[in-house]
């Protein structure tokens, strides 16, 4: 695997909104490049722009300038991102349905292929994250770390070569959020891409080859997670980062 | 195409599990009760007054579909954010059509359950045959489907639940109302400006119509509808359908979600 | 748990004990009801398109009104303006309400007023159902019965018989009104269908000898008509109608009591100088 091939990239990419108060910049000058095989963190405080970074990614919203390329593919807005599998912020299954089913349901949509290839798959992606018992199991009574893994493993349906999880162990237990994170680990093992936001540094950290820092809408910082704290000569990037937001505000 | 039923195929399922639609089968069978009850004070016509409160049950029934499980389900996965997962493997339109259909499911199921119902009381207490009351479902589905397409435009703009809901009974309102509602203007018309006039008449034309689907009493009284009148009715509910659904999904391409 | 559940039990027994002892010690006075006829476009208005059912909903509002004198106290009077008022929304509603239109001539009739507020809605009827009989004949027997406008009675129960399955049971009644109002060529007419219905010979002799009787009045006032437009009068005998030339000679009346002109009425009718077979 080429290291410096990138397998997604921003151009410029920014979102402004009008609102009473004026013009607010929620994104400026996105630019990002992704690596493939690797995982990137993006980390930044409540506000600063994040889950707007990925919604533009993920061609939700339209920026007010800017582009993405994906795989030397332009991607249009509102246009599906085959090949990309996303995992959105406080994301909730259908609760009608039950594990095996909802699953099953977005490897249909994934385009997966003829019956018994969708029922291996499904009960393999099941197994990769620890669903594998509760297959029946109606989605309305799973806890919300089970519902979040329910998540994860339809993020995977597809077989995506790049996987975009916003704030993917928010609301979790500190176990939940360990098995969330072998998970994460386990594909990268696989060969794929993750493209992640957090605002919880500690597994940031731990999961990352290298994270970005965004602070009201600008990207700070771009770059392995030694290297920031290198920066602003701190041990611990907890620090780095609080200096990193105090330097914006002011 | 493929998307589009598997993503209508789901939200039946979703649909049948969900708690409301027992919900409505109670309503439904209070209903039905209603209507035998009603019965018995029609003075020796019972099945016509069955008929009749029959196919007012089918409205209401309907009506409840089309906003508790058309809309209310479509706006629930947006809290979800589960539309977000499901707008990344599908085009908006292939989306917004898969919701329509699902729904639509729903909907012929309860009003021909709804119609089997009333068909069998009428004949079973008021010893009459009324086969046209298929035409009534019939007549029914393809009203609520078109006030589905309503919700599901008012939906792709960004208008929330509630104001979405009021927007569609106000339309069902006004669109039963039009032809009195032109009767009454045309009055005012003659006396007022000719521009008011215009307004009204290009309001009375642009507005869904749904008198165009109105052959209650017809089918009360055994008459058989034209079939001039029929084809009319039909074309005009698709070529609306097609309309509100297309003009739904230019909306919400263009829109951010 | 057990205690709470034993204390909602009570306070709802309570509650319902209550609520008895008001009813018994403030019992429900009844009054008049302020009853209004909602304008029919306001009623197509609000119906969304449901006129039947609508219509239905009206019905049963007047029948339990009128049903409703049967038990009530009897200081309330039947609103007859809003009753019919209501049949002519009902029938504007859905115009192909059968049961509305007879209710209107048959069941809701409680003054004799009532007759004149049914017949606008009996005849709206006629109009709908060109071949039904009974909504003739209901408005013709209401003439007839509370009324004793037998001229209007018999028009109306005349175009009845000519309905298509108009019965001919109601043939009697006709006659009635029809010779009542001196139409004694139509009455000849309905006469003979009871003749031709006859059930036996002897009945079949009786009509016999009305059809001769109602043959000879009907001659005999269509000659006094002619003698009034020769003359300017009408005959004071009707022997001045023979010797005027207008008849050849004097009926003899089947029933033995002969025929007299009646100046009031200006009509031939039969001496009532003894009692007949009539």
């Amino acid at each position: 695997m080429n290291q410096d091939a990138y397998i997604i990239e921003t151009k410029k990419l920014s979102k402004t909104y009008k609102s009473k108060e004026g013009r607010i910049e929620a994104l400026k000058n996105l630019d990002l490049r992704v690596k493939t095989g690797e995982i990137l963190g993006l980390l930044g405080p409540n506000g600063a722009g994040k889950t707007t970074g990925v919604k533009l990614i993920m061609g939700f919203m339209s920026p007010t300038e800017g582009e993405v390329i994906f795989q030397d593919r332009r991607l249009m807005v509102g246009q599906p991102r085959r090949g990309i599998g996303y995992l959105p912020e406080s994301f909730r299954p259908n609760p009608n349905l039950t594990v095996f089913e909802y699953v099953k349901f977005q490897c249909d949509l994934a385009g997966d292929g003829h019956e018994k290839v969708k029922r291996e798959k499904v009960e393999e992606l099941l197994g990769l994250v620890g669903m594998s018992r509760f297959p029946r199991r109606k989605i309305s009574d799973l806890s919300k770390g089970m519902g979040q893994r329910v998540g994860l493993a339809q993020a995977f349906a597809g077989n995506p070569q790049l996987l975009i999880l916003d704030e993917p162990t928010s609301g979790l237990d500190p176990i939940g959020k360990g098995e969330v994170i072998e998970v994460l680990l386990e594909m990268k093992n696989r060969g794929k891409t993750i493209f992640f936001c957090s605002h919880i540094l500690s597994e940031v950290e731990r999961l990352c080859d290298r994270i970005g820092i965004l602070v009201d809408g600008e990207l700070r910082f771009l770059g392995a997670s030694q290297k920031f704290k290198e920066k602003w000569k701190v041990a611990d990037l907890d620090e780095g980062f609080k200096l990193e937001a105090q330097c914006a505000t002011s | 195409m493929r998307y589009v039923l598997t993503i209508s195929l789901v939200a039946l399922k979703e649909s049948l599990r969900n708690r409301l639609f027992i919900g409505l089968l109670i309503f439904l069978g209070l209903f039905f009760l209603f209507s035998v009850y009603i019965s018995t004070l029609s003075l020796g016509t019972p099945a016509r007054f069955i008929e009749n409160t029959g196919m007012l049950g089918i409205s209401l029934v309907c009506l409840a579909v089309a906003i508790l499980f058309g809309l209310f389900s479509i706006y629930q996965e947006k809290e979800r954010n589960e539309l977000y997962v499901l707008l990344n493997r599908v085009s908006r339109s292939s989306y917004l059509l898969g919701r329509f259909l699902g729904t639509t499911y729903i909907l012929v199921l309860f009003a021909f359950f709804a119609g089997a119902g009333i068909f069998f009381l009428t004949w079973w207490l008021g010893g009459e045959y009324a086969p046209g009351l298929f035409w009534a479902v019939y007549w029914a589905v393809l009203e609520f489907t078109m006030l589905m397409g309503l919700g599901l435009l008012f939906y792709s703009m960004g208008v929330g639940f509630t104001l979405n809901s009021l927007m569609v009974l106000g339309v069902y309102i006004v669109g039963h109302s039009m032809n009195e509602a032109i009767q009454s203007f045309i009055g005012l018309g003659q006396l007022g400006n000719p521009i008011h006039m215009a307004l009204v008449k290009f309001i009375a034309v642009v507005f869904p119509n749904f008198d165009m689907f109105d052959f209650r009493l017809a089918i009360v009284h055994d008459e058989a509808i034209p079939l001039g009148r029929f084809a009319l009715s039909t074309i005009y509910w698709l070529l609306y359908l097609v309309a509100l659904l297309v003009a739904g999904s230019v909306i919400m391409n263009r829109k951010d979600t | 748990m057990k205690k709470q559940i034993i204390l909602a039990l009570i306070c709802f027994l309570a509650a319902v004990a209550v609520n008895f002892i008001e009813k018994k010690a403030y019992p429900l006075i009844l009054r008049e009801e302020v009853r209004i006829v909602p304008h029919r476009t306001v009623s197509e208005l609000i119906c969304l398109d449901h006129r039947g059912f609508l219509a239905d909903m009206y019905f049963i509002q007047v029948s339990l009104h009128s049903g409703s004198l049967m038990w009530k106290p009897l200081k309330f009077q039947f609103d007859s303006p809003w009753a019919y008022g209501m049949m002519d929304v009902i029938t504007d509603l859905d115009p192909k309400f059968y049961t509305a239109y007879l209710f209107t001539g048959m069941g809701l009739i409680h003054n004799f007023d009532d007759v004149k507020l049914a017949k606008p809605i009996l005849e709206k009827g006629m109009e709908a159902f060109p071949d039904s009989w009974e909504l003739p004949f209901w408005i013709g027997y209401d003439y007839y019965i509370y009324l004793e406008d037998n001229k209007t009675a018999s028009d109306y129960l005349w175009r009845a018989a000519q309905k298509p399955e108009a019965p001919k049971h109601f043939m009697a009644l006709m006659l009635s009104a029809l010779k009542k109002n001196g139409e004694y060529e139509k009455a000849m007419w309905a006469m003979k269908i009871m003749y031709d219905n006859a059930p036996d010979e002897k009945t079949k002799t009786v009509y016999g000898k009305k059809m001769i009787q109602l043959r000879d009045m009907a001659v005999l006032q269509k000659a006094a008509e002619t003698f009034n437009q020769r003359n300017d009068r009408y005959p004071g005998r009707l022997e001045e109608l023979v010797s005027a030339g207008l008849i050849k000679e004097f009926p003899v009346d089947p029933y033995g009591q002969g025929y007299e002109w009646n100046p009031d009425k200006k009509l031939v009718v039969v001496k009532r100088e003894k009692s007949g077979e009539n």
